[in-house]
Formats: C-alpha cells, sequence, structure tokens
C-alpha cells in the first residue's frame, strides 16, 4: 500500500489507506515528533559523548601522583552553609555529618528558618548552643534574624535562628553570616562524605576561573545511617526509589559531567553546591520568591557573567560526596515533581532573554535551548505524541504496527542511555555492585511503562502552574511570573 | 525520481533498530560486568603488589635482589615508590638515608629507564608520574626532555617537570621562578606549596628578581617570602613596604610581616592603619596580632571601629592576644562604647574559649 507526500514528491511512503493518513497536517505532525525525538537524543549522546571525555581526562588526573592534594593547605576557606525547616527527625544525624567534614579551614551555619517543630531545641542541645553577635555583613534583606548561636561545644559553628522565608531567604542569612569567600550550600535532609570539600574545591584550586562546582548525589533511602555516615547501601527494594536511582545516575553521570565540561551546566543541586561568595553576592543573592533556588542561582550566575563578560567556569566533580533522600511514595514524588518543573519554567522565563542572545556563547544557543527543548517541552512532546495516536486512532487511520515500532525504538534508546550511564560508573566510581547493576537496568525496562509517562504529567502540571502563578507554600510574596521583566545584571558599583 | 518504500519493511526496518540497540544496551551491561571483573582482579593485584613493595621500600638494609617489575606493573611501581619518596621527604633524620635507599631501588630495577621512556608518553597519568619519580632521582640524564617539557603548553606537565628540574639541578631555580611569573596558568596554590617545600633553593633568585621588578611580579613573589630565612627576606619586605603604592603588594608584604616579621614590624605595620583599601587594614590587625605589644593598642582600638567586620574581627582577636585573659581586657570591654566593638570583643573570647576546650580551626 502506498501513499504519496503532496509536499515531498520525491519520495513515497506507503500508509494504512490512501486517504487522510496522507493528509500533509498528520505527516507533518508525525515527521515534527520525530524530529523532536532525534534532536533530543542527539543532545543526549553529544552530552554522553562529552562526559565519556572529561571524564577521561578527569580519572587521569586524580589518577596521578600529580600535587593537587599539596595546594590543599592553601585552599580557600569554606563556610557550609545549611538551612533546616522542621528536620527534628533527622537533624543530629545532618550534624554529626557536618562535624566529619575536614578541611583546612572551614566553618559551618546552620540556618533554622523558621521550623515549628523542636529542630532549634535539639540544636541547643547538642551543640552547647549560647547566643552570640548579629550578622555581620548584611549584604541582603532577609525575613527577620531571631538570634545567631555560637556552640559551646564545637567552635567552628553557628546558627542562626530566623523566620520562616524559604531556602534561598535562608542561604541569604547564611551568607550575610558567613565570613570566607568559598560558601558551600546543603541540605538540611542529606548527609556527606568527610572529604566534600576537599573534593570540591580541586576545580577552584586547578582553574581560577572557577565560580561555582557540584557533584554527583547518591540516593540515601535504604543505607544504614551509623553516627552521621551511611554505612551500608543497599539498593531499595521499592521501585518508585530505584526509578529515581536511574535519574540520579543519568543526570548525574550523563547530563552534568558533560555539561560541565562544556561549561553549560544549567543546576548546581542545592544539596551540594561550592560557590565563590563574591560572585554570588555580586549576581544578587539567592531568589526567594521562587519555589526552589538551585536552577534559578545557577543560572543567573552564568548570565551575570555572560553578560558582563567575565571570564568563568562552573564545573561539576563526578564523585559521589553527598547522600539525599527521594520520595518513596507517589504523593511526595508528584509534590517534588511538579515543584521542579515549576521551578525550571520560572528559571527559564526570568533568564528568557538570555537564550539566543549576543555574547551568550554556549550557554545561551546550546544549553538553555537544550533544556527548553528535553525539559520543557518533553510533557508538551509526549502529550502530542499521545494525542496525535488517540486522534488517529478515532479516524481509523493509525498504523498500530508503526505506532509500536516507533515506541519501541523511543524504548530502545532510553535504555542505551541507561547503559551508557552504568559505563561511567564503571569507569569512575562503581557505585553499585554487580547485582544491583541488574537490578536496576531491570528497572530501566519498567520505568518505561508507566513511571515516565507520571512525571510528564507532573511535569506538564508544573508548568502550567508556573502560568496560573498559584501562591507557593503560603509564605512567599511576589512569585514570578512569565510577564515579569525578565533578570537584567547590573555591573558591581 | 520516485523512491518506493514498503511501510511493512519500514516498520520491520524500525524492530530491527530498536532491536539493535536493545541488544547493543545488554551487551554493554555485559561489557560492565566484565569491566567489574577485571577491575576486581586488578584491584587484588595492586593491594598484593603494594603490600610486597611497601615492605621492601622500608626494608633497611636493601635486600640482596628485588623482584621483577612486570610491565603491567610499571605505572604501579612509580606511583607506590612517588608516594614513598613523599613520606620519606617528611620523615625524621633518616629521611635522607631513605631517599637515597629509595633511588636505588628504581635503579636497580630499571624503573628508572622506564620513567625515561615515559617522559614523552601519551598517558598523562604515566608521563606526570615518571617526571616527579625523576625529579627525585636526581640524576642530569632527564634534563633535555624535562627542560622540553618545562616549557610546552599543557600547564599540568611543565609545571611538574620545571618542579623536578629544580630537584634534579637547582641551578635552574633561576629558570623556574622566570616561569612562575610567565605561566599565568599554572596553578597558584600548587606553586605556593612547591615554594615553601623548595623554599631553600628558590629563595635567593626570588629575593634577587624582587626589588626591580614590575609591579605585577612584585605581587606575584612577595607571598613567597615567608617561607624564606627572616634575616634575608624581612629586609626586602621592609624595602617593599616603604616604597610600592600597590595595594596588593602591601597586603602581600604585610602577610609576611604576620607571619616572620619581629615585633619591630609592628610599627611599620601600624603606618597602614588608615590604608583606604580593607584589607591592606586587615593585614595591620593581622601583624599586630602577631607581632604587636601594649603601645599596639591604641591602634588596634581604633581598628575595632573599623566599618569591615573582618577588619574588626581580627583587631579583637589581636586586643584579646595582647591584653589577656584579665582585668586590661575587661576594662577596654568596660569603656567601649560602640556596641559592635563590644559584641565582636565577647566572640573572640568566647571562641577562644571555646577552642581551648576543643582545639579546632575557624
Amino acid at each position: 500500500m502506498i501513499a504519496h507526500f503532496s509536499w515531498l514528491s520525491t519520495i513515497t511512503i506507503s500508509g494504512i489507506s490512501g486517504g487522510l493518513s496522507t493528509h500533509p497536517v498528520i505527516v507533518s505532525l508525525e515527521l515534527a515528533l520525530l524530529a523532536y525525538f532525534l534532536v533530543v537524543n542527539v543532545i543526549d549522546f553529544v552530552l554522553i559523548g562529552s562526559s565519556m571525555r572529561n571524564l577521561g581526562q578527569f580519572l587521569r588526573l586524580t589518577g596521578t601522583d600529580a600535587p593537587e592534594s599539596i595546594a590543599l593547605p592553601y585552599a580557600m576557606p569554606i563556610s557550609v552553609l545549611v538551612p533546616v525547616h522542621n528536620e527534628g527527625a533527622s537533624i543530629g544525624d545532618v550534624v554529626r555529618s557536618l562535624l566529619r567534614i575536614r578541611y583546612p579551614k572551614h566553618e559551618i551555619i546552620v540556618i533554622n528558618d523558621g521550623s515549628t517543630d523542636d529542630t532549634l531545641d535539639l540544636l541547643k542541645r547538642q551543640l552547647g548552643l549560647i547566643p552570640a553577635g548579629d550578622a555581620q555583613f548584611h549584604s541582603f534583606r532577609t525575613q527577620t534574624i531571631r538570634g545567631v548561636y555560637r556552640s559551646t561545644l564545637h567552635p567552628q559553628i553557628r546558627v542562626i535562628d530566623k523566620e520562616n522565608g524559604g531556602k534561598g531567604d535562608a542561604l541569604n542569612a547564611g551568607i550575610d553570616e558567613a565570613r570566607y569567600p568559598m560558601i558551600f550550600a546543603g541540605d538540611g535532609d542529606s548527609l556527606y562524605a568527610a572529604d566534600v570539600l576537599e573534593k570540591m574545591i580541586q576545580p577552584f584550586l586547578e582553574n581560577s576561573r572557577t565560580v561555582g562546582c557540584g557533584a554527583s548525589l547518591r540516593v540515601l533511602n535504604e543505607a544504614t545511617i551509623v553516627d552521621g555516615v551511611p554505612v551500608r547501601d543497599a539498593l531499595s527494594h521499592n521501585y518508585i526509589v530505584r526509578f529515581q536511582i536511574l535519574e540520579y545516575l543519568r543526570a548525574g553521570l550523563n547530563s552534568r559531567f558533560g555539561w560541565g565540561a562544556l561549561n553549560g551546566m544549567t543546576c548546581v543541586s542545592g544539596a551540594c553546591a561550592l560557590w565563590r561568595k563574591s560572585v554570588v553576592v555580586a549576581a544578587g543573592g539567592y531568589a526567594t520568591n521562587t519555589i526552589w533556588e538551585d536552577m534559578e542561582i545557577t543560572v543567573r550566575v552564568h548570565h551575570y557573567m555572560r553578560t558582563l563578560g567575565l571570564p568563568y567556569r562552573i564545573a561539576f566533580v563526578p564523585e559521589s560526596v553527598c547522600w539525599t533522600r527521594v520520595p518513596e511514595t507517589l504523593g511526595e514524588l508528584a509534590r517534588q515533581r511538579m515543584s521542579w518543573q515549576r521551578h525550571i519554567t520560572e528559571t527559564l522565563s526570568m533568564h528568557r532573554n538570555l537564550v539566543f542572545a549576543r555574547g551568550s556563547g554556549l550557554f545561551g544557543w546550546f544549553a538553555l535551548p537544550a533544556i527548553i527543548l528535553t525539559e520543557l517541552l518533553a510533557p508538551v512532546w509526549l502529550f502530542g505524541g499521545l494525542l496525535f495516536i488517540v486522534a488517529t486512532a478515532l479516524l481509523g487511520i493509525l498504523s498500530v504496527q508503526s505506532q509500536v515500532a516507533l515506541l519501541a525504538v523511543v524504548f530502545s534508546f532510553t535504555l542505551l542511555k541507561v547503559a551508557f550511564s552504568f559505563i561511567l560508573d564503571e569507569v569512575s566510581y562503581r557505585t553499585h555492585s554487580l547485582a544491583e547493576v541488574w537490578m536496576l537496568f531491570w528497572a530501566a525496562l519498567w520505568e518505561q511503562i508507566g513511571y515516565r509517562q507520571f512525571i510528564s504529567v507532573l511535569s506538564l502540571i508544573g508548568t502550567v502552574q508556573f502560568f496560573i502563578a498559584s501562591s507557593i507554600r503560603g509564605q512567599r510574596q511576589g512569585v514570578p511570573k512569565w510577564s515579569d521583566a525578565p533578570y537584567d545584571p547590573k555591573p558591581p558599583a | 525520481m520516485d523512491l518506493t518504500i514498503d511501510i511493512n519493511e519500514l516498520i520491520l526496518a524500525t524492530y530491527v533498530l530498536a532491536a539493535g540497540v536493545t541488544a547493543l544496551s545488554v551487551l554493554m551491561i555485559v561489557l560492565v560486568m566484565m569491566m567489574r571483573s577485571a577491575t576486581a582482579r586488578r584491584e587484588r593485584a595492586l593491594r598484593r603488589f603494594e603490600t610486597r613493595w611497601s615492605r621492601l621500600f622500608q626494608e633497611r638494609p636493601q635486600p640482596p635482589s628485588l623482584p621483577r617489575v612486570r610491565p603491567s606493573e610499571e605505572e604501579w611501581f612509580l606511583i607506590a615508590w612517588n608516594a614513598a619518596q613523599e613520606r620519606a621527604a617528611q620523615g625524621g633524620s633518616d629521611a635522607g638515608a631513605d631517599r637515597e635507599r629509595l633511588n636505588d631501588i628504581a635503579r636497580n630495577t630499571g624503573m628508572d629507564e622506564v620513567a625515561l621512556r615515559w617522559l614523552a608518553h601519551r598517558n598523562m597519568t604515566r608521563a606526570l608520574s615518571a617526571i616527579i619519580m625523576l625529579g627525585y632521582i636526581g640524576d642530569g640524564r632527564p634534563v633535555p626532555p624535562l627542560e622540553k617539557l618545562a616549557v610546552s603548553p599543557d600547564p599540568i606537565l611543565s609545571f611538574a617537570a620545571a618542579r623536578a628540574l629544580v630537584q634534579i639541578h637547582p641551578v635552574w631555580a633561576q629558570q623556574f621562578v622566570e616561569l612562575m611569573t610567565e605561566r599565568r596558568d599554572w596553578s597558584r596554590f600548587k606553586l605556593l606549596a612547591s615554594v615553601e617545600e623548595m623554599s631553600d633553593v628558590l629563595e635567593r633568585p626570588i629575593l634577587e628578581k624582587l626589588p626591580d621588578a614590575p609591579t605585577e611580579t612584585q605581587r606575584e613573589l612577595t607571598q613567597y617570602l615567608r617561607f624564606f630565612d627572616p634575616t634575608r627576606s624581612l629586609p626586602v619586605v621592609r624595602d617593599l613596604l616603604k616604597t610600592t603604592p600597590d595595594d596588593m603588594t602591601i597586603t602581600s608584604a604585610l602577610r609576611v610581616l604576620e607571619e616572620i616579621g619581629e615585633r619591630s614590624d609592628a610599627h611599620l605595620a601600624s603606618t597602614f592603619a588608615e590604608n583606604p583599601d580593607w584589607r591592606i587594614r586587615v593585614q595591620v590587625a593581622n601583624v599586630l596580632r602577631a607581632r604587636g605589644g601594649q603601645d599596639d593598642l591604641a591602634v588596634l582600638q581604633t581598628l575595632i571601629h573599623d566599618a569591615q567586620w573582618w577588619v574588626r574581627y581580627r583587631a579583637a582577636q589581636a586586643i584579646a592576644n595582647i591584653a589577656g585573659k584579665g582585668e586590661q581586657l575587661d576594662d577596654i570591654i568596660r569603656r567601649e562604647k560602640d556596641r559592635y566593638a563590644v559584641d565582636i570583643l565577647q566572640e573572640v573570647i568566647a571562641e577562644q574559649a571555646t577552642q581551648q576546650k576543643e582545639p579546632q580551626t575557624t
């Protein structure tokens, strides 16, 4: 059975019937969907290639006896900022984890962001807190600081108690209190390896243009924690957790490491981010009106540095130096993913004038458009595809065989990307045993059936929520809207 | 042109593509398993190798015969040997003998020849390990290839090669100092550590170059003076402070006074207490904290009212150091009318009290 493209007169492709299936609209839609699939996979494989190349160089350097470590005594001191909000259940382990961090010179500032549980009381008991002086720098306007405390047991720790303003606001308060030129932004429910700062400072020691650095995250859910350290890291039986482990693996090794090599990273994870304080302050500090803060500050730093024409790079360390909990129920997962997508959308809206802008370099011409395609438009593509299938089925022109064949291709390419992430993990840090690799690969088969579609639904809702600009968490005023003027960086006075 | 494709063929081709890509994915997972097995075997072999050779590196006297180093073990040997040399360098009175013994082991096993060959290796791990080993061995054979590497575009290799050349031929220190100021791509942190390590040979060329050097070079080199003999570096620093208008050089010079200065340098530092650059004022407070005395308290009590937190903090530390715990410090706090000054003094006192219970850096 043969049909003709009216607009491509040199090629004929067969269809089910000679009538509506040859309609230019349907054919164009099919080709658009196919083109989208090809473009997204080209982007993904370019990143995988970048990761593989960068990983090889990274491992060669860290595997040598080159005197990187001898430079550590001269590394810049770091202020570790950890906002906490109602973390009474885990604050003990978090503090113990923070106290294990080793680094030539660092301080730890825990910011209690208006907790309504016993978080502050637990901190007072665990650290022997006594009142100290006010925050000193006042670079930012934050929610009211109720008190600053110093630990009588551990002189490197201070605690800020403030009214709730969200993580961005808490980090800004921490920056005001921070003494040192580097800031490490952490999470109140994450645990950290003892060498997290030693590992993450390396890109700064190697290249003075480095202004920020991220690192890989590991899932904490099934780990046994002893004295703030995950000591046994078993693979969760919960498939929701396993699917997220796969996502973190792909995001870390396939994507962020690749972007880091191209200086195109769009999100340094808020659980584990090392920044030059002066750059964050010059760029305006963390946003306090966004639902999250990590992607926005990353893109803002890119925007600021590129607009002012300042040489810089944002690096990524592929080692897993941070453990974080992931949602274990569909409800938790739904709330998280809708908020993540909302943050992606609000960030892209706030920095839309950087896309294809003059002087925006690879970031504005490749990284941001890639995020738009792969994150913002992905759920639209998925739903577009589903609607197309439903519409063609209702019209009686659906080619079930061809659709199944196309779905098989999509499925196989996703498996291929999972396999690449295992290869990258294998040549680097081997975070999973062989049995776990097989279990995760098996989970990757099931991930395609239902889970990814569920995530796409949530992503679409998150994007819609941004445009509706509904109130977030009842706490923040002036949530960003698509109609707001975009970010416009100003040079320092 | 009319290219006709049967849809059934197209669908079949699509299924074949999907099956092929899936099979490739499965093969990659099998590859992961094979790589893991190979890695596990290699790691076991490495552990056996390290156990055997760390014992041999420490044996005194050296055993009459040494095991042969297989080609697959050569890289391990270089890395382990370099680590042993590093430990020997940090060791006590036997450090020199230990290093010579390790050099003998390298020669007797033929690994010095391997290192010579690996200078031109494309694998950076091997090239770097070889450079480091040859620097420790210290004979003149690798000098020509190392000189080429020292001026190569790669910052890591060139730095390592230059460092090795200084270790082999201290006369190369002059060229190292020239390269230090030219190669902006060398890691400044590695330079700091290396200058401290090789201060005995780098002291003279740096001290000779500094006084007449351009501003950029003075900025770079001044910071290293704290690693040198104070009797030789302090006169240079003092002259620099009297003549240079450059703020960064002044800051570095004051840092040197903080680290190795004398009591009399506190007065020189005080002359910068009203400098418009806050980083200089911080350094003044640091110098007074390390070198100051009772007659510097007046200057510090001005600095404690500074607009910059770091200046106030360091000045408060200096006051607490000089006045000591007791009536004088209590009196200073009592007479202080500025709330921020009182706050910072109390904070510093509390910090010192906590540090005495559990020494940690802040």
